[in-house]
């Protein structure tokens, strides 16, 4: 059987650190360590997990099938932000998923490390 | 039991570890997990993260869950068997079960609340506590129950000897055998047997569920040329492991599903290309799985109808006075107290002779059932079981 695209995407949130499409962080939300993804499958996706609640929009034009960078599980941008939380409230943040190497001065948000 | 068979769906036991996830997420994307199992009694401390609740959610919604229990120690009796009961009656009230399962054998007795699970005298006293556990089970889930074989013996008896008596533990219950491919594989191995031998030991029309795993091997430390397999669920699954599979499928009539096992730490390696590479090595294991059977040939219900444990003549004398009609005397035991004193036994001998030595002590001139119990123990087979107690076994006055 298929899992439901919300069980995915928690599933993918869960497994890697890699976003794909546009995270909008909810006001005051925290994006946990582990960071969000979502797959190619996704258009648009609400995740919730203990530590926040996180709609991650998926754009089928750049984002056909991107497949996670599973050597590099945590070097994600979400992981950055994580590292401080509240900073982004609300901020809609373009990342790119087929961007494998990620570098944290290349944070969408706020540029920093 | 006697319908014709069906598709049979192929799945995962699910792991809680991000390594299990990231390994497996390929596979559940791409619709290849029709079913997965959950040893619900794992998470109990906790381990039960958001996205594997959500899986177990929603394959219990589509009638694909089935849970296993790890830790009840059906063939024994203990007093956290309660608590264990209270908890999983909570899991069956907030997840929907099709089957659960347990394993065979016993891990708790006296001061020893958890370890390695391991067989035990089959008499009629231990019948009797399997029974009532699987009774328990079967009316706390109020769905079908199972028991899956057990992979360590001490010695040949006690794989000759474990069909037929999961055979009468699941009768009164009418429950289902969840037969291990890779559990078959190292008894094959440890004990150098034909597969067809060992399987017309078991009854095979009562499998409704197949696992199938990897394992790793031990060193026997008095015959450094004698390898014993383990079922350590940490590597990738043998062609030997397969090729068993294939012969259950050609063989039990009734299966329903396959499970394919991997613990979740042993995909996430230290070295980041280690674990990419035990991660494609565990999809590839599934995938080979699913294909095996899909072409399987099957087994019908006609072709198996004469395979009966109960008639079935164990190539070691499997004499013990439980077997179906015979109720078994009133000497026999099965007590808890006996099967606390072997743990006792294996945890502090300094080897695995002294270890037999002691246990034949403790038995002589007490019940036939133990002594005889004892004297098929096999050196090799009890060191496996002594390492096993180092690594697993949690004892309750140790505790800080």
């Amino acid at each position: 059987m298929l899992p439901s695209r919300a069980t995915l995407a928690a599933m993918t949130f869960a497994a890697t650190g890699v976003v794909a499409g546009s995270i909008t962080l909810a006001a005051g939300g925290v994006v946990p360590a582990a960071g969000a993804s979502a797959i190619g499958l996704l258009d648009t996706t609400t995740i919730t997990t203990p530590e926040a609640q996180i709609t991650v929009q998926n754009d089928p034009e750049t984002m056909p099938n991107a497949a996670p960078d599973r050597d590099h599980p945590f070097e994600s941008p979400t992981e950055h932000l994580g590292d401080h939380p509240g900073d982004h409230p609300g901020e809609k943040i373009d990342v790119d998923v087929n961007n494998n190497n990620f570098d944290l001065d290349d944070c969408p948000a706020c540029g920093l490390g | 039991m006697t319908s014709a068979p069906g598709p049979i769906e192929v799945g995962l036991s699910v792991m809680p570890e991000p390594a299990f996830l990231q390994a497996t997420l390929p596979l559940f994307s791409d619709g290849l997990v029709d079913t997965i199992e959950w040893s619900m009694d794992m998470s109990w401390g906790g381990n039960f993260p958001v996205w594997l609740e959500g899986l177990v959610r929603e394959y219990g919604a589509a009638g694909a869950l089935v849970g296993h229990g790890v830790s009840l120690s059906p063939l024994s009796e203990h007093p956290r068997q309660e608590q264990w009961f209270e908890r999983f009656a909570a899991d069956v009230r907030d997840y929907t079960f099709g089957a659960v399962s347990e394993h065979f054998g016993f891990m708790a007795a006296g001061p020893f609340h958890r370890g390695p699970p391991f067989p035990v005298p089959m008499n009629s006293a231990t019948l009797a506590t399997g029974r009532k556990r699987l009774e328990r089970l079967a009316s706390v889930c109020d769905q079908p129950v199972g028991l899956e074989n057990l992979a360590f013996a001490f010695g040949s008896d006690d794989m000759w000897n474990q069909g037929a008596f999961i055979d009468a533990l699941l009768e009164p219950v009418d429950g289902y055998l969840v037969l291990d491919a890779h559990n078959l594989y190292c008894q094959l191995h440890n004990f150098d047997t034909d597969v067809d031998e060992l399987l017309d030991t078991y009854p095979l029309e009562r499998v409704r569920e197949c696992h199938v795993s990897g394992g790793s091997w031990s060193t026997s430390p008095n015959d450094a040329h004698r390898r014993i397999r383990r079922d350590t669920h940490d590597g990738p699954v043998p062609d030997g492991a397969l090729a068993v599979l294939e012969r259950l499928l050609a063989r039990c009539p009734n299966v329903e599903r396959v499970i394919v096992e991997r613990i979740g730490s042993s995909l996430g390696r230290s070295d980041p290309g280690e674990a990419h590479h035990a991660g494609e090595q565990f999809r590839a294991d599934y995938v080979r799985t699913r294909e095996l059977v899909a072409t399987a040939t099957r087994a019908t219900p006609l072709a198996t109808a004469a395979v009966s444990p109960t008639g079935a003549a164990s190539p070691v004398g499997a004499t013990d006075t439980w077997s179906p009609g015979h109720p078994g005397t009133s000497t026999e035991r099965g007590g808890t107290p006996e099967l606390a004193q072997l743990l006792e036994i294996l945890d502090t001998a300094a080897s695995a002779e002294a270890a037999i030595s002691a246990a034949a002590s403790a038995v002589a001139g007490s019940d036939p059932s133990w002594q005889r119990w004892v004297d098929q123990m096999d050196p090799a087979m009890v060191h496996v079981a002594q390492e096993l107690m180092t690594t697993w076994a949690v004892r309750q006055d140790r505790l800080s």
